[in-house]
């Protein structure tokens, strides 16, 4: 695994890099919640920050297509769910007739969530109650299905942006002194120690992962069933796991042999200033 | 040898102490010859030592030995002999924290290991941690840390030093493995030989008086081979160096042991051990090219 | 299933971010006061390893669309169930700075469906389904069912959390129910298999590593733990019994305008009420009934298939642990 999955870009040397860490999280930080935070129908405030957050990474020297690619990785659960919005009907107030009282006009849309998982392929049922026995509720003044899908599109656009301000604040800290910044806002202490084993091992586990993978595709000699990639993968997992557990018995060990009584401890030494 | 019940209260004292930067060996032989040592200061004794695996299994039995302060010693044997887990022994790793005596009464006699003269014991376990630096097989296992300055400034950390003093002997420690100016690198970025310099460092950065090493050459291309054992001979702490690479122990220890299913077979001077084909081969090894 | 920034609202968010606080907080203290000092490196390796886990692909669907472990029952399981909740916090926190997978407002809600039901609340339900079935299987079977059960009360906690998040006369609800339903029913099915297979290498070759549940302090821990999976059990339910509540979303709303909190979104109205005469005509006004009956009827065939998998798994790892035994004895 390439040390650079995570951090390709975080050890650049752009005046974004050089801000100091805590300016950085804060400023993401006041950018996101403004952009939760503010109605739908200010929209043309989201375009600005929107603009504002392309100009930053720009500035960071973050390649435009990486961004696309990995904003295309999160829209598809945010679309699912815009979706829903945008062709849902909306519901009829408690009405005194018996009966369904709702409309219901659903469409079960494909998913992937972020992490890139899971998708439905089914096709779209619309399918639509009518209810004959409520009486027709009295429209609000906001009306009109432009209206749901103009809020639809503001769901995507506030997620893409602050997803967008997320990753500047990723691709311009690297991850250690984003533990320092996280530890000096207050976050336990033994937190911070378990983001910092992660950080390390992840590195190590993927890179056995590798091996194990290279080294299965070495013996199997043809496009395997669906329930042997299953059956080998979970293997694969399992192995992974034991060896995990073993090195963490030795990472034990080894800070142990060190001095270590037990007590979490995150002491960041900084070296750059002699 | 003073004992100190606490770690962090007192930095060693300099009877304890050596300098990082003290002036290397300067032998020039291609084997390295025994030398007089000064016998009155033995820095670790190990006596009648026996242990069994969890699971039952027999793995060291009646192991005995002495090293004096500043002398190399090789531990070599098969595999499965014993020798990872001997080196486990002497930082206190094994058996169980709960297995040592507490030392709070004075009946030390039954105690197998005694570093610096302080016998093995919860309560001096801590400064013997300290006295005694193993450093292990995979530097995955000992690199815990993201960048390489926060893994080295470990020990000095969890010794109650100041952060000056941390900091002095970080930069020490890199210098002292040709590692210099890796303080902020990550440790991921790190190439295999300079994970184990990293390590290394390390373990320096705590100044123990005696070097456990698992198999240090091991994995390692010629060149970076080259510069380890280089840089283990200019080191003048005391040293254990358990491997499999013959020739590294005739060119960096004048006296070595043979450890077979848990037992010591053999202790002597390299030169003699090691040419002795017979014993060699009884013991799954062979004679070292350069003594052929 | 991580939730992006802006899905859900500034209150509902901090609040959530509060509960998860508290959990992660009583976690974290357990941990600290364990008497062995290895659980803090294991911890930190296991919630590696999850982290690594998470991008090894399970192919569902053709080749693009494929499952992935979750790992909030697994880890659990193996280290038990405060070591698990902040393996995956930790995991949750991580993937939200590298990645920025997972919003950093929507990090607390985050933490609280994963790490908190997901794994807390899903080793409740293991715990109490181990109690009663003994050995090796114990494990499997209780795991694979926590594992279902803990998803889908996770997606019945999200959809709270939506509806809480949008409480005005906003858009229909019950649609995104449906659809989140349906997703996690998927995932849910593909989560319990996969923790039931990597459990099941685990069993083979290192049993050991299981975590034991301690057996009941008192009466009291075993009381909170039970009362702990009934709750994730209700969620669980609840999120295939709401279709047909079709009040439930306006019984959201009523809740939301008693308590006050719909005065606390930041965007009253905004949602707009559309015209209700567009309905498209010729379409069967039963068929809304089989769609929601058809989502329903979709939990039932996943928990059926849930616990087929339990089963058949339990049943190999126990036929497999009994040959590794005789071949050790012989």
């Amino acid at each position: 695994m390439s040390p650079d999955f995570f951090d390709r870009f975080s050890r650049g040397r752009t005046m974004c890099h050089r801000l100091p860490a805590t300016w950085k999280l804060g400023l993401t930080l006041a950018v996101i919640v403004i952009a939760v935070s503010l109605p739908f129908n200010l929209w043309p405030i989201h375009g600005c920050m929107l603009c504002l957050v392309f100009v930053a990474h720009s500035l960071a020297r973050i390649p435009v297509g990486y961004l696309v690619r990995r904003v295309a990785w999160l829209l598809p659960f945010v679309f699912g769910l815009a979706a829903s919005v945008a062709l849902s009907r909306p519901p009829v107030p408690l009405a005194p007739a018996g009966g369904e009282g709702l409309g219901v006009r659903g469409e079960q849309s494909p998913t992937v969530s972020p992490a890139g998982n899971t998708s439905r392929s089914n096709a779209s049922d619309k399918s639509n109650l009518r209810d004959d026995h409520a009486s027709p509720p009295t429209p609000l003044p906001h009306g009109g299905e432009g209206r749901r899908w103009s809020i639809a599109g503001a769901i995507i656009v506030r997620s893409a942006l602050a997803f967008l301000a997320a990753l500047w604040l990723v691709h311009v800290t690297p991850f250690d002194e984003l533990l320092a910044t996280l530890r000096r806002f207050g976050v336990p202490v033994l937190l911070v120690s378990l983001m910092s084993f992660l950080y390390r091992y992840s590195f190590v586990l993927l890179d056995e992962l590798d091996k194990m993978r290279t080294a299965r595709r070495a013996r199997s000699f043809g496009a395997a069933g669906w329930s042997s990639r299953w059956k080998t993968n979970g293997q694969l997992v399992g192995s992974l796991l034991i060896r995990a557990l073993d090195r963490g018995e030795r990472v034990h060990g080894a800070m142990c042999a060190r001095g270590w009584n037990g007590e979490a401890r995150y002491a960041r030494v900084r070296f750059d200033q002699e | 040898m003073e004992t100190s019940s606490a770690i962090g209260t007192q930095p060693p004292t300099p009877s304890t102490q050596y300098s990082v930067l003290s002036t290397p060996y300067s032998s020039d032989a291609d084997a390295a010859t025994p030398t007089k040592s000064d016998a009155t200061t033995t820095l670790l004794r190990v006596c009648n030592l026996s242990y069994r695996y969890p699971n039952g299994q027999p793995a060291l039995h009646d192991v005995t030995f002495d090293i004096p302060a500043g002398e190399s010693v090789g531990l070599v044997g098969p595999n499965g002999a014993g020798k990872t887990t001997l080196l486990l022994h002497l930082n206190g790793l094994l058996p169980d924290a709960a297995a040592l005596p507490s030392g709070e009464d004075s009946a030390t006699a039954g105690i197998a290991i005694t570093v610096g003269g302080l016998p093995m014991s919860r309560t001096h376990l801590p400064e013997i941690r300290r006295q005694v630096g193993l450093l292990f097989q995979d530097p995955d296992d000992q690199l815990f840390c993201p960048t390489v300055g926060e893994d080295v400034a470990f020990g000095p950390l969890n010794l109650g030093l100041s952060v000056d003093e941390v900091k002095r002997r970080v930069v020490e420690s890199l210098n002292a493995v040709g590692l210099a100016g890796y303080e902020d690198r990550g440790t991921q970025r790190l190439s295999f030989g300079e994970r184990r310099r990293a390590c290394l460092a390390g373990v320096l950065a705590c100044q123990p008086a005696l070097l456990a090493l698992d198999e240090p050459s091991s994995n390692l291309d010629p060149r970076s081979r080259r510069g380890f054992i280089d840089l283990v001979k200019s080191l003048p702490a005391a040293k254990l160096i358990a491997s499999h690479d013959l020739d590294m122990i005739v060119e960096l220890c004048p006296r070595v042991m043979v450890l077979d299913h848990g037992r010591i077979q053999a202790d002597g001077p390299t030169a003699s051990v090691l040419a002795n084909a017979r014993l060699m081969a009884e013991h799954g090894l062979e004679v070292p090219w350069r003594l052929r | 299933m991580h939730i992006a920034d802006g899905l859900l609202s500034p209150t509902v968010c901090a609040g959530a971010g509060l509960l998860a606080a508290g959990a992660v907080g009583v976690s974290l203290r357990q941990l600290q006061n364990s008497l062995a000092t290895r659980t803090v490196p294991l911890t930190g390796m296991l919630a590696a390893l999850v982290f690594a886990g998470q991008m090894v692909n399970f192919p569902l669907f053709g080749a693009n669309v494929s499952g992935h472990l979750l790992g909030g029952v697994l880890a659990a399981v193996i280290l038990g169930p405060w070591a698990g909740c902040l393996a995956l916090t930790v995991v949750l926190i991580v993937q939200c700075f590298l990645f920025a997978d997972g919003g950093l407002t929507s990090l607390g809600a985050n933490i609280l469906n994963m790490g908190v039901v997901g794994s807390l609340g899903g080793y409740a339900v293991y715990a109490t389904i181990r109690r009663r079935v003994a050995g090796s299987r114990g494990v499997i079977v209780a795991a694979v069912i926590a594992s279902w059960i803990s998803v889908l009360a996770a997606a019945a906690l999200f959809c709270l959390e939506f509806a809480l998040s949008h409480p005005a006369e906003s858009f229909d609800l019950t649609t995104v129910c449906l659809l989140m339903t349906a997703y996690h029913s998927v995932i849910g099915i593909s989560e319990a298999l996969i923790t039931g297979l990597v459990l099941g290498v685990v069993l083979a070759q290192r049993p050991d590593l299981i975590h034991n549940p301690e057996p009941g302090r008192g009466v009291i821990s075993n009381l909170g733990r039970a009362a702990g999976a009934g709750v994730i059990v209700s969620l669980a339910i609840a999120i295939f019994v709401a279709p047909f509540k079709s009040e439930n979303a306006d019984g959201l709303n009523a809740v939301a305008s008693q308590t006050g909190l719909e005065q606390l979104a930041a965007e009253p109205r905004v949602f707009a009420m559309a015209d209700y005469s567009l309905v498209p005509p010729g379409v069967d006004p039963a068929s809304g009934f089989w769609q929601k009956a058809s989502v329903s009827l979709a939990g039932v065939v996943g928990t059926l298939v849930v616990f087929a998998i339990a089963a058949v798994l339990s049943k190999l790892t126990q036929s497999r642990t009994s040959r590794l035994e005789e071949a050790h004895v012989s």
